[in-house]
């Protein structure tokens, strides 16, 4: 059960008529409000908090400001999957020890960006401007897409904006299962809700609020009877105790529930974290033992599990998928070429130490294309 | 808050020892002496006693007087006093002082500031370590009031191993350790009783026991430091050696050196061969080759991936 119980809302002034505002302050009922006009002199003003937990009890509405569509940063000398991301939500209630939203984020508070219209004018730009470049999104990167829906509505939004704009693909990122509102729709088809999973070991000791492995695998389960497609994340794929019967149980399970054909894609990394992060974890999470593992710091400057033992995480789960279906799509989160060559045997495109990204996105056009045309 | 700075009288120098403080409350005595705050007849004055100094800083208050408190000492720590010279100590004082003040407004407002003096954020974390801190072994307050380690890496250690008698281990940390070393050590000593306990039921102190053991028999600092990183980064240490016997195993003429990245992250091995001219380069690299081809039967680490699936 995620605690979302906001103490406080603060609103930006300049959005505080909008109809989301007046929409979300509805569904939070009676609750302390007030208002402000600059983001960073609010940030200044606020004492700092460190813990997930602390920054989900205050709520910020505002509205969305700097570059709205961003391709994600992806990492120096490391294969990048082309994603673009949308920061619509930023902040998280889950509560997972190994979030690099610790590290990242420096606001005491949760932000939610209220003003939906200015990304969807965002994206009509960019069609506008690439005609037919096809392209997948998401906004799961600072913030779960779901985790806020039943507040928000936005994934009502998105479905009706992405019908029949084929160039893009969207996901969904979730750990919980908040699907509610998109099972009140069909698929356009564009859609994919992608679901984190793991061992539920790692759920009980690292992801304090996250739903179960079942409850999300019935999630997904619901979800493909509506039409959508389900992507998988392995990350972080932790090296733990008992890792082959853990993961493969995982897998087994899954795959009990989903047929292949469902999933648009599979995407592995294993845990990794910068200093902020692991300073940020050994504070929150002291019981988390994570970080104790052998690691190595990589050319991008985050810690690794030193390549054998990464190797051997990816082999071990790439097999059982495999066992599964030698043709699901799968792909290396943030990888070095040399580690996307031990474990998968292939390259994004014709690689010379960086990605030809063109190459990446066919792979996953091609799969949602498949995947369409077998729904037809 | 208005803030006034008065010209040093003569009956505010009596005020600097607490026993001539009649009839007015001292609410503290802090900053190494340098200066006394007090209330009297509801105004709140801190006395500053630099050289430099002879003023006395007026605080008139507004509304909640023992905001004004907090808000004095803050101001005078803002502006009249060099932080970095106040030791872990005095900061633990100050705050303390402050922290036995009743007050209605929150903490955040009043004492989270100061923890500045610490050297932490205004945050709950800098609470965590304050009120961790009477805890910490005899040994370790020590070594963090010497300024051999620093407060956070104090803080994690006695958070991760308070189970543990610690002080066996900080017992063993060599005396010329730098500051960054004794620190580096704290963390690899508390991953590794991390990494132990995650990996099996042992969760009594023979942890400690078995680790110190080890670093007991450490001859010098370097041989410490070599044998705690081997504790922490078995795997790392063990390929690292296997690579360097496997290249000295070669006996490669004077100027030429093989590199590889340093944690084995590419499948790259670089060879240098300095040489002064074309028969040099020649002669050297006939004797590469014969070495190579006695090394013919073992097995080629120079393909890091054959080093990496070693076991």
């Amino acid at each position: 059960m995620i605690p979302i119980a906001f103490k406080k809302v603060w609103i930006e002034n300049k959005i505080a008529n909008h109809y989301k505002t007046k929409h979300i302050l509805s569904k939070l009922g009676d609750i302390d409000i007030d208002y402000f006009d600059d983001l960073n002199t609010l940030i200044h003003n606020t004492p700092t908090v460190f813990h997930p937990k602390d920054r989900s009890k205050t709520l910020v509405l505002s509205a969305i400001r700097g570059e709205i569509l961003r391709k994600c940063p992806g990492t120096h000398g490391h294969l990048c999957c082309n994603y673009h991301i949308i920061n619509q939500y930023i902040g998280c209630p889950i509560g997972c020890s190994y979030c690099i939203l610790q590290g990242y984020l420096n606001q005491p508070f949760t932000i939610i960006n209220v003003d939906i219209e200015s990304i969807f004018e965002e994206l009509e730009n960019f069609q506008r401007n690439y005609p037919g470049k096809q392209i997948r999104i998401g906004t799961g990167e600072l913030g779960d897409s779901l985790v806020y829906d039943h507040l928000t509505n936005f994934s009502e939004d998105f479905l009706e904006f992405f019908a029949g704009r084929n160039e893009f693909i969207f996901e969904f990122k979730t750990k919980t299962t908040n699907i509610d509102l998109l099972l009140k729709h069909r698929s356009p088809g564009n859609i994919v809700v992608g679901f984190s999973v793991n061992p539920d070991i790692v759920r009980i000791n690292e992801e304090e609020f996250s739903a179960t492995l079942k409850e999300r695998i019935d999630a997904a389960t619901a979800l493909v009877n509506a039409g959508y497609k389900i992507a998988l994340h392995f990350d972080p794929i932790v090296s733990i105790a008992n890792a082959e019967q853990e993961y493969k149980q995982t897998i087994n399970f899954i795959f009990s529930q989903l047929k292949p054909e469902d999933i648009a894609w599979i995407s592995l990394g294993t845990f990794r974290y910068t200093n902020d992060l692991k300073s940020m974890m050994e504070y929150n999470y002291p019981k988390s033992s994570l970080l104790s593992r052998e690691f190595v710091l990589c050319s991008d400057n985050k810690f690794r599990y030193f390549r054998p033992e990464r190797t051997n995480l990816y082999k071990m789960v790439i097999g059982f998928l495999h066992d599964i279906n030698e043709d699901l799509p799968i792909y290396l989160c943030m990888e070095s070429p040399e580690v996307w060559m031990d474990t998968l045997e292939i390259l994004p495109g014709n690689c010379s130490g960086c990605p030809q990204e063109e190459t990446m996105d066919l792979l996953f056009k091609r799969r949602v294309t498949l995947k369409k045309g077998t729904q037809n | 808050m208005k803030i006034n700075i008065v010209p040093l009288e003569e009956n505010h120098k009596l005020l600097n020892c607490p026993g001539n403080v009649q009839n007015n409350e001292m609410f503290s005595s802090i900053l190494n002496g340098l200066s006394f705050g007090f209330k009297k007849d509801n105004r709140q004055i801190i006395l500053l006693l630099r050289n430099e100094s002879s003023e006395v800083m007026e605080v008139l208050p507004e509304g909640n007087e023992t905001v004004n408190v907090f808000t004095a000492v803050n101001f005078l720590l803002s502006n009249f006093v060099n932080k970095n010279k106040i030791d872990i100590k005095t900061a633990f004082q100050i705050i303390d002082t402050l922290f036995n003040i009743e007050s209605d407004v929150p903490v955040q407002k009043t004492i989270y500031p100061l923890f500045s003096l610490l050297g932490w954020l205004p945050s709950k974390k800098g609470e965590d370590a304050y009120k961790a801190f009477p805890n910490f072994s005899d040994k370790l307050q020590a070594m963090l009031q010497n300024k051999k380690v620093a407060l956070n890496d104090a803080f994690l250690f006695h958070l991760h191993m308070t189970d543990f008698s610690y002080n066996e281990i900080l017992d063993l940390l060599p005396e010329n350790l730098s500051f960054s070393e004794a620190n580096l050590s704290l963390k690899m000593v508390t991953e590794i009783a991390q990494n132990t306990k995650s990996n099996s039921i042992q969760k009594d102190t023979s942890l400690i026991s078995e680790i110190a053991k080890k670093l007991s028999s450490a001859k010098d600092k370097a041989d410490f430091m070599n044998t705690l990183k081997k504790l922490r980064y078995p795997k790392v240490s063990l390929l690292k050696e296997r690579f360097s016997d496997y290249i000295n195993a070669f006996k490669f003429p004077g100027g030429v050196s093989v590199t590889t990245d340093e944690l084995f992250e590419k499948n790259t091995v670089n060879m240098t061969i300095s040489f002064t001219d074309k028969n040099n380069l020649e002669k050297k690299l006939a004797q590469i080759s014969e070495q190579l081809k006695k090394q013919n039967d073992s097995t080629d680490y120079f393909c890091i991936e054959n080093l990496l699936e070693e076991k």
